[in-house]
Formats: structure tokens, C-alpha cells, sequence
């Protein structure tokens, strides 16, 4: 590295006292989230060469340091131009990847779950883990669609989960934990057997309103049939000696 | 003593490597029609990839030739080549506990060769090289892979870009345990549909039996999988995937009609367009 890097950062607006502002990646800061130009000097002058957004990953222009013949960070989305080569041509072709690697990472940042969607998605799925329901049956003991699940199963979906929708999976939550402490079958493969009243604790969960007392005390006849069902094929076709074979999938990657 | 036990005596089965030794002998029938002989450097392996029933097959007749893939080295296996991504090419790793830095690279057909069984009664194989059984039930696999993987639509494999490829593969990385296998159904899938038109698709994880009875973490992992694969290929435009129909399932409740209306989902499915 024989020129300097300076390290001070500009924002958008000050960006504007550079007399070499790339107007392209400043127009695509400002329009869609708060970025920062990044200059360098190098072969006597100074040069905006990226932006990047604090505290976010962006990948395309972010990583962008050109030096004068060594390149310290530089991504695949960026052709990175050494100070020689750094005429009108190579600015222009290198400004233009820089916009489209910069709107790719914004775009890619927007499409990024946001961590409560990922909890969400994160609960569903241990809620399914648990419980083993079709899609269909926890949709409706969620007291939702089916594709109003989807939609909750989707990261990249902002939900925002309302007060009657919240408490109804947090109670479906609390049978589900009540259930996994007794069991690792899930719930599905006795929540069609029918209790003692004649109902089963499928149809207790996916009335408009249940009560959760009622459904959790339903759980020791439940785990009682559970015990009592009879094994399936493949577990008699298991404990006769028959193994399923392993598939290429399980080989060890040779990476 | 009948021909294949002569074969088998010699020690050649699936996974065996042809000696330098035996080159001049075989030199000639590692050709392709109006080509030269390929050239076969110390450090390339020419591997049996026949199945040992097929190599010491009892009569010639029975089974006249051997088949040989030749391998060349390279530094080590390629992203898009290793672990089935591709059916075309495949990198691997030919034995980690006697060649551990080795790694070969072969076509499934450009690189595979006919041999004259009858050449292999009178030489065993190379005593220091020979696959480990990984790497010769991965090849295998790999050629049952190329000939049985579903022919899907360009058209609906072009509407996967790679960044989705990239995503619908980490979502389901849990799954390479062996704890479930993801099984697409398209309904247009002799068809080659217009950009203004979608291919409607539905998703079945179908979960070992004995991880659906008996393990919460297993399942959970999995249920999360789903999410997100069904997420990401649902935001491919072109594609819709059924949520009616979509589920994650059990093994002992997916059916056989429902194995034959759907494809296992593989990445080597979508490799044609390479």
C-alpha cells in the first residue's frame, strides 16, 4: 500500500464537497436508507469509492478499499481498479457495479428477516415439533387460515402478531410444553383417539375458544392410549432385524 | 474354476484401481472413435466402477466388459461438483485413510471407459491405491443419481436462481442427517410454461418415522426447515407452491401413491442448466 487511506467516512449530504462524487451511489444512499460514502487519497487526490450502511451487513459496497496496487477488502460484486488504471472509464464502469452491487445489498438488508420473525418462525416450528399437527389442524387451533399460517411460517413476512392471536399461541404454546414434558411422540398420534366424554382433544383445541385446563387434564388418557397403540409397520419391520438403508445424502460431504 | 472366480481371486471389485502395470495392456481401449488414446499420467486412477457382481460375473458372456472411470487429480473437490451438485462431473475424495490429500475429478461419461473383462483375469489390482467403500457407494450413487433423477422443465429450474438455490440448500442442511427427505410435486412437470405462467408445486417433508415418534429437537429442526424452504421457493416468481397441500409428514403416513406423484428434491435436479 503506498498511498494513504484516510479514514473518515462521509455521509450523503457531505459527500457533495467531493469533487469526484459518484452521483449514482449517493442518489441510492439517500433514497433508501441513511449510507455513508467512504473516500480514500491515492495518486495525489481524493476519491469516493463506496458507501456502506453502519451496523448492517452489506456485502457489495462496504467492503470496498482500493489502494494503489493492493486491494485490503474487496468483494466478487466489485471490480476493484488499482490507482493506475484509475482513468474516467474504469471510474465509470467501477461506479456503475458499485450501484448495483450497493442496491443488491440494500434490497438483500430489507429482505432480511428481522429476528422476531425468525423467533416466530422458530416457535411455530418446536410448537410443530411438539404437537405434530397437520398444517390445516394448528392453523386452526391458532385460530388462523391455512395460508394466514404460511404467512406466519415465512420469515421474510412482517407479521405483527395481534393481542387475540399472541395469547392463543401463547396457550397452545403452554400445551405444547405440557405435552413435551410427558412425551416425545407428538400429540397428533392420539389427538384423534376419542376421550372419555366422547371428545377428542383435537376438536377441544380447535373450537373458537378451549380451555387449556380442560385439554392438559385430558393428557394422562391420552398418554394411557398412547402406551396402548398398537406399533406401526415399520416399527415391527424395525424390531424384526429390518433396517432401511442409509441414503447417499448421510455419506460424509467431501468438502 | 470358472471365469469371474478367476477375476474374483485376482481381488477386482467395485472400487478397484488398475495398476501402471496393466497401461500397455488396456492403452488401447481408453479411446473414443476418431480420437487418440487418452493419456493416463502416474497420478491419475483408473477406477472399477462396476458393481463387484457385475466384475466377477461367472461367464464372460454374462458380463464381457468392465467399466473404468478414469480420474484425474485436482486440488480439492469443487463447490458445484462435490457431494452429487452435479451429474455431469463429480469431485470426491478417493480414500481419506490412505491418500488423504487426494482429491480426483471425473465426467460420468466423457471420462468412463469399456475394458475387455477378459484383461482382468490375469492381474490384480494396484495394491496401494483402491477406493474406501465411501467414496465407491458415493460413485455409485451418483450414477443411480444421473440415470434416475427426474427430467424437470427448464423452465421451471430457470425460475430458481442461484441465490435461491443457495438458500433453499442452507435451509435444509439439518436434514443431511438422513432424519428426512424432501419430495416435491409439480403439476406441470412435462411442460415447458411461459414467463406468464406459473408452475404450481407441492412440498412434503417426510420425516424417518422414528424421528417423528420420538424426537422434539429432530422435528423442531425440521419443522423450521420447512418454513423456510417453502418460504423461499415460494417468492420464486413462476412458482406456487400449494399450501393446501404442503406438510411436513411421516414416514409411516406418506404413501406410496404419494411417493410415486412426487420427485425427491435434489440439487443434481436442477444441474442441467450448468
Amino acid at each position: 500500500m503506498s498511498d494513504t487511506i484516510e479514514a473518515r467516512f462521509y455521509n450523503a449530504q457531505r459527500a457533495t464537497l467531493l469533487q469526484r462524487r459518484p452521483s449514482t451511489i449517493i442518489d441510492a444512499a439517500e433514497s433508501s436508507h441513511p449510507a455513508v460514502p467512504m473516500q480514500f487519497y491515492g495518486g495525489g487526490e481524493t476519491h469516493l469509492i463506496g458507501s456502506y450502511r453502519m451496523g448492517t451487513k452489506l456485502t457489495g459496497a462496504r467492503t470496498v478499499l482500493i489502494v494503489d496496487t493492493d486491494v485490503l477488502l474487496a468483494t466478487s460484486a466489485i471490480p476493484t481498479v488499482s490507482v493506475e488504471d484509475f482513468d474516467a472509464d474504469s471510474w465509470s464502469r467501477w461506479s456503475k457495479a458499485s450501484k448495483e452491487a450497493f442496491q443488491k445489498a440494500t434490497a438483500a438488508a430489507k429482505a432480511a428477516p428481522s429476528a422476531a420473525a425468525r423467533l416466530r418462525v422458530e416457535r411455530l416450528a418446536a410448537l410443530q415439533a411438539a404437537l405434530g399437527l397437520s398444517t390445516s389442524n394448528l392453523a386452526q387451533a391458532l385460530g388462523l387460515s391455512r395460508p394466514g399460517l404460511y404467512k406466519w411460517l415465512d420469515a421474510s413476512s412482517d407479521v405483527k402478531l395481534q393481542g387475540a392471536s399472541r395469547e392463543r399461541l401463547a396457550a397452545v404454546e403452554r400445551i405444547a410444553k405440557q405435552w413435551r414434558e410427558r412425551t416425545t411422540a407428538p400429540l397428533s398420534s392420539v389427538s384423534n383417539e376419542p376421550l372419555a366424554d366422547g371428545r377428542t382433544v383435537l376438536s377441544m383445541m380447535v373450537a373458537d375458544q378451549f380451555d387449556e385446563a380442560t385439554v392438559v387434564g385430558a393428557f394422562d388418557e391420552l398418554l394411557a392410549k398412547l402406551a396402548g397403540k398398537p406399533k406401526t409397520r415399520s416399527q415391527k419391520l424395525a424390531e424384526a432385524g429390518f433396517k432401511r438403508r442409509p441414503s447417499a445424502k448421510s455419506l460424509p460431504s467431501d468438502e | 474354476m470358472p471365469f469371474g472366480d478367476e477375476v474374483a481371486e485376482q481381488g477386482w471389485c467395485t472400487g478397484a484401481v488398475v495398476p501402471q502395470g496393466m497401461l500397455p495392456v488396456i492403452a488401447q481401449h481408453l479411446t473414443r472413435p476418431g480420437a487418440a488414446a487418452v493419456e493416463v499420467a502416474a497420478d491419475h486412477w483408473l477406477v472399477v466402477v462396476s458393481q463387484t457382481c457385475d466384475v466377477v460375473a461367472r461367464t464372460l458372456e454374462a458380463e464381457p466388459f468392465v467399466e473404468i472411470l478414469h480420474c484425474k487429480p485436482i486440488k480439492k473437490p469443487r463447490a458445484q461438483y462435490r457431494d452429487f451438485r452435479s451429474t455431469r462431473i463429480l469431485d470426491f475424495r478417493p480414500n481419506r485413510e490412505t491418500h488423504e490429500a487426494v482429491a480426483l475429478s471425473a465426467h460420468a461419461v466423457a471420462d468412463r471407459y469399456l475394458v475387455p473383462r477378459e484383461l482382468f483375469r490375469d492381474q490384480p489390482p494396484d495394491p496401494d491405491r483402491h477406493l474406501s467403500g465411501e467414496a465407491a457407494q458415493r460413485i455409485m450413487a451418483w450414477y443411480a443419481l444421473r440415470a434416475g433423477r427426474p427430467s424437470w422443465p427448464d423452465a421451471f429450474v430457470k425460475r430458481i436462481d442461484k441465490d435461491t438455490e443457495d438458500a433453499l440448500e442452507a435451509a435444509i442442511e439439518p436434514l443431511k442427517e438422513d432424519i428426512a427427505e424432501v419430495r416435491l410435486g409439480i403439476v406441470e412437470k412435462d411442460d415447458e410454461l411461459g414467463d406468464d405462467q406459473s408452475y404450481h408445486v407441492a412440498v412434503y417433508f417426510v420425516v424417518d418415522a422414528e424421528i417423528w415418534e420420538g424426537d422434539v429437537e429432530g422435528r423442531a429442526a425440521i419443522n423450521a426447515a420447512f418454513a423456510t424452504f417453502v418460504s423461499k421457493l415460494n417468492e420464486c416468481d413462476g412458482i406456487e407452491v400449494d399450501q393446501n397441500l404442503s406438510e411436513v409428514v411421516s414416514g409411516d403416513e406418506f404413501t406410496w401413491q404419494e411417493t410415486r406423484a412426487t420427485d425427491e428434491w435434489n440439487f443434481a435436479n436442477l444441474s442441467h442448466r450448468e
